[in-house]
């Protein structure tokens, strides 16, 4: 069922949200913050640390060692995973603004005899897209301002090959590409159309990315740094729910009107802006793009995210070329190795490698499901040139959003599975070229996609208490929370505080809750099955996707039961209340996390998203 | 629009682009313009006589000439000015396409 059957309706859903106003980049982190930030910060990972000594050396429980030391081993990994990310949040510094360069000889190492105006494309990819989505993603490109006098061009790739594509190509005045085949699928399009174009930038975009005004305006500045291969900016989902804020939500649902409405003013206070319902699926970018990629500013690592980027041709293709070099000279040499005659070996190693290179296909982007990543990852080991990239925290693009819990699976797999692969083929820990930062960060990114390694033990872990009796710690009383409590309130205080007026919440429900979908990612990449790639549904659909949450419904029906067992278990034995009350907090904690997946994935399509 | 001149020398085919640059702006009309040339061609050599200076986009048109060339095939160059020799040799592509003085030296190695 392509998504243009799935939308009746001629006007689609999302023209609701076009007038929203667009968000402007969180204020700049001022020194004090940082460092408070990074105080706090240091004081959790020690006391973490110090928790963790004792688990290890004397909370195991001898009645279930094995047990014990699973779920030791799981907080230990958790904790790592606490290390990366606040490294990884650790120094927001924003790149300096620079005017839009007027020629070409202002972003140009080695000047032009003859200088001349800049020469910019703007690439649509679009697959199965519908045709009246990509028309807005186009008149929008069209709206581009640039100060200087340059020349833009816009270019539809259609791997869909269709008529009615290149009919509104036609009409909009653009151009309009298609290939033979889909092969290396958008990697494979994106290469299509730089052999077919010749702007010093060019400009990524998905069929649903709209342009605003002052992209070009506000990134091209960058380049001026003749070391810059290409600036990312933030992607803003403008469709993205918004949720009733706290006080309606608590003056309309809980029938205290008046006094719920000053409750929840009061909670705002304290706590800021709290919406109820907002962003169903977590696909909010913004803990992302606001606080993980602008912390790789400083250290050169933020990555490219497939879209609303902008990227320096000569960048993009020289490095393509190196590795195309490298790769027949190696080739090449690694058959000649076993030939004794030196002149022999040279004629075999030369021709060897001419012919790797004849029929190796140059790949400006990788040829791989994370090609964004990847790309990016190639280009900052580029040992030759360094090249850098700017992640530019203004919003400039707007981009529509998964909108039921199958868009979303399909979006996350591939996310998950392909960085996962990307480890796998070039782990940047033994990458060369890479400084330390840009290993740690890139290292963080895929660590992150290892979570249900430690989320399913410690989810299970009370489960286990509660049907069994067992428990991982020897007493989870009093000298547990002893030791446990300083390390959650510190990581608790330094995260609200690295992460001030960031929208946090949903990411950490849904780094639990995507466990299955990250774990059927984990199995696929190491059984090492082809990775396919299919487009992520732009559009929502009426589907029913309970499915697709069933393993999240089925642990809140487990933790549902576990719960009363447990309750059952401290009458019949009151010394056991301390272990059940420590399991039933991080159980509703674990609920709590669970809940949003499954309410989407049950619920009304998008959500009941309104604006 | 992009002139290039064909000249048979000995076994091979030498093609020099009538332009002062290969570089983004001329290497997809020099990639078709010698497309249907280069085809059953097994020595190419490209002479960049007229040429001042390559950029990536032109050495991927190379690679994109050599790719339509049968198995077996070598494309070489003549006249390559110091800065094309240098991105020749900077991208690891200066072993793939050796780069002569002229098309004679070019044929003769």
């Amino acid at each position: 069922m392509g998504p243009e059957a799935s939308q009746p309706e001629d006007v689609p859903y999302f023209a609701a949200f076009e007038s929203r106003p667009v968000p402007s980049a969180p204020p700049a982190l001022g020194p004090a913050r940082s460092f408070a930030f990074q105080s706090l910060a240091v004081c959790a990972l020690t006391l973490g640390a110090w928790y963790l000594a004792w688990r290890w050396t004397a909370s195991l429980n001898p009645q279930a060692l094995a047990f014990s030391v699973v779920v030791a081993a799981a907080e230990t990994l958790a904790f790592v995973g606490a290390v990366l990310f606040f490294l990884s949040i650790w120094r927001i510094e924003d790149p300096p603004a620079r005017p839009a360069p007027r020629s070409a000889n202002e972003v140009l190492e080695e000047p032009l005899a003859e200088d001349r105006p800049l020469r910019v494309d703007v690439l649509l990819t679009t697959l199965s897209e519908p045709v009246d989505l990509v028309r807005r993603s186009v008149r929008d490109a069209k709206a581009l301002r640039y100060p200087h006098p340059y020349s833009l061009r816009i270019v539809v790739l259609d791997d869909g090959r269709r008529a009615a594509m290149r009919e509104m190509a036609g009409a909009e005045e653009v151009d309009y590409l298609a290939r033979s085949t889909n092969v290396g699928f958008k990697a494979g399009n994106l290469k299509h159309a730089l052999d077919h174009t010749d702007g010093d930038f060019f400009v990524v975009c998905d069929a649903d990315t709209r342009l605003l005004p002052d992209f070009l305006l506000e990134t091209l500045g960058h380049f001026r740094d003749p070391r810059v291969a290409w600036v990312q900016t933030p992607q803003w989902f403008f469709d993205v729910a918004s949720g009733t804020p706290l006080p309606e939500w608590l003056a309309r649902r809980t029938g205290l009107a008046g006094a719920g409405r000053a409750l929840g003013r009061g909670i705002e206070r304290l706590v800021g802006p709290v919406s109820v319902g907002a962003d169903p699926l977590g696909t909010d970018a913004r803990a992302f793009y606001d606080l993980v990629q602008r912390a790789r500013n400083w250290c050169n690592a933020s990555f490219c995210c497939g879209a609303g980027s902008v990227h320096r041709r000569e960048a993009v293709l020289e490095t393509a070329l190196r590795r195309l070099g490298d790769d027949s000279r190696r080739r090449g040499l690694a058959h000649a190795a076993t030939v004794r005659d030196p002149a022999l070996a040279r004629g075999l190693a030369s021709a060897i490698a001419l012919e790797t290179a004849r029929r190796t296909e140059l790949t400006p982007f990788e040829f791989h499901v994370s090609e964004d990543i990847f790309t990016s990852l190639r280009l900052h080991a580029d040992e030759r040139r360094h090249w850098r990239s700017v992640y530019h925290p203004q919003v400039l693009t707007r981009m529509l959003s998964p909108q039921d819990v199958l868009a979303w699976s399909v979006q996350r797999f591939k996310y998950a599975a392909g960085t996962l692969d990307l480890a796998r083929q070039a782990n940047p820990l033994r990458m060369p070229g890479l400084s330390g930062w840009q290993r740690l960060m890139y290292a963080a990114t895929i660590y992150a996609y290892l979570a249900p390694l430690w989320t399913v033990p410690l989810v299970v872990a009370p489960l286990a208490w509660f049907f069994t009796g067992v428990a991982p710690v020897r007493d989870l009383g009093w000298p547990f929370w002893a030791h446990v409590g300083p390390f959650l309130v510190a990581a608790r205080l330094a995260l609200v505080v690295g992460s001030w007026g960031i929208p946090t919440v949903r990411s950490e429900q849904y780094h639990l809750a995507s466990f299955w979908l990250h774990l059927r990612a984990l199995a696929h990449v190491l059984a090492r099955r082809p990775l396919r790639f299919p487009v992520t549904p732009k559009v929502g659909a009426r589907r029913t996707t309970l499915r697709l949450v069933a393993p999240q419904v089925a642990l809140l029906g487990t933790m549902a039961a576990g719960i009363v067992v447990g309750a059952i278990r401290v009458a019949v034995l009151p010394a056991c209340a301390p272990a059940f009350l420590s399991n039933l907090f991080w159980t509703l904690h674990n609920a709590s996390c669970l809940a949003p997946i499954v309410r989407a994935g049950s619920g009304p399509p998008r959500g009941g998203a309104t604006p | 629009m992009l002139h290039v001149r064909f000249e048979q020398l000995g076994d091979a085919l030498v093609v020099t682009p009538l332009a002062r640059r290969l570089d983004a702006a001329a290497a997809a009309a020099f990639v078709a313009a010698v497309r249907e040339q280069v085809r059953h061609r097994p020595r190419v050599v490209v002479s960049l006589a007229h040429v001042v200076a390559v950029d990536a986009s032109g050495l991927a048109a190379l690679v994109a000439v050599h790719q339509l060339m049968p198995p077996g095939s070598e494309l070489r160059l003549a006249h390559a000015p110091a800065a094309a020799r240098a991105l020749l040799e900077a991208t690891s592509l200066d072993h793939l396409f050796p780069a002569f003085d002229d098309a004679a030296a070019a044929l003769d190695a």
